[in-house]
């Protein structure tokens, strides 16, 4: 099983990766280096990807944003865009990495975030804040390519519409349409990304969001905007 | 277009072995580690591939992006 780095060379790896999406001449072989990556890390390391992907999306220049939005284009028109595996309804996977058949479902970049966030053990979750910055620039990323925003909202409208895949809660769904609704009318990845927190922050009422919990995040996320 | 297993290609490149030596990995305590800063202390990302990555295969280039947050590679 795959062991991160003490000190993960996040950069370096961002750099790479781009590298590879500009050197490589194909668009099959740019697919064949997220899936290398994706299985090189494991199912475990998935977030390692994201946290790739976002630093792109957030350090690349237009170029470099492009070169990867590219490569996740081409895996969404095929099919094969880079999945991590999580627990059914949210939940997280157990300590052991293992589930029984049926109880783990794949997931796409920001449907991951999004069910990482809202998942069931809040201790485990990626707080609102790092959520919020995550999707951004992973959405930032991907508007680099003239159709991706378009062909991830209907690729992510089909899957909240899914309800049979269990793969995520009702209340992330609902959340995860909101943000998908919002994107693909034009709004900014800010705006999209908080119209998630909002939603979900509205759904779950008083367990998570009074007081100390989401609401309040969001909260600090929008004044943040306003500074 | 290249067909990448996994355990074709990185096995190439000391990944494979690295990995299988390694201690499992705390699945909660990685994702936790990965959530913290998630985009902090980074520089600028180009687009000028240099002349040391240019031509190599697709499994050279997972490697690379592998080596840089995987044990095992810390040359």
């Amino acid at each position: 099983m795959a062991r991160l780095l003490e000190e993960p060379h996040w950069g370096l790896a961002a750099q790479s990766l781009v590298d590879g999406c500009i050197d490589l001449g194909h668009d099959e072989d740019r697919v064949a280096l997220l899936a290398a990556v994706c299985d090189g890390l494991g199912n475990e390391l998935y977030p390692a990807l994201l946290r790739i992907l976002a630093i792109v999306g957030r350090h690349g220049d237009h170029a470099a944003r492009a070169a990867v939005a590219g490569a996740l284009v081409h895996a969404i028109r095929t099919g094969r865009l880079p999945t991590g595996r999580r627990g059914a309804w949210g939940a997280s996977l157990s300590t052991s990495g293992v589930l029984g058949y049926g109880h783990t479902r794949t997931l796409d970049p920001l449907e991951y975030l999004c069910a990482w966030h809202a998942q069931a053990e809040p201790a485990l979750a990626i707080d609102a804040p790092s959520f919020h910055a995550a999707a951004r620039a992973v959405m930032d990323l991907l508007a680099a390519h003239p159709d991706a925003r378009g062909l991830y909202c209907e690729k992510l409208l089909a899957d909240v519409d899914d309800p049979i895949g269990g793969a995520l809660t009702r209340q992330t769904r609902e959340a995860l349409r909101a943000l998908a609704t919002s994107w693909a009318a034009g709004a900014s990845s800010f705006d999209a990304g908080a119209s998630f927190l909002a939603a979900l922050a509205g759904r779950i009422g008083d367990d998570r969001a009074a007081g100390s919990g989401a609401n309040r995040q969001v909260e600090e996320a929008l004044t943040n905007r306003l500074r | 277009m290249i067909h990448l297993s996994d355990s074709m290609g990185l096995s190439a490149f000391g990944l494979q072995a690295a990995r299988e030596a390694a201690p499992p990995a705390d699945p909660r305590g990685a994702a936790s580690a990965i959530g913290r800063d998630f985009l902090g202390g980074t520089t600028s990302i180009g687009s000028d591939v240099n002349a040391e990555v240019r031509g190599s295969t697709v499994a050279q280039h997972a490697a690379n992006v592998l080596s840089h947050v995987l044990c095992g590679d810390e040359s």
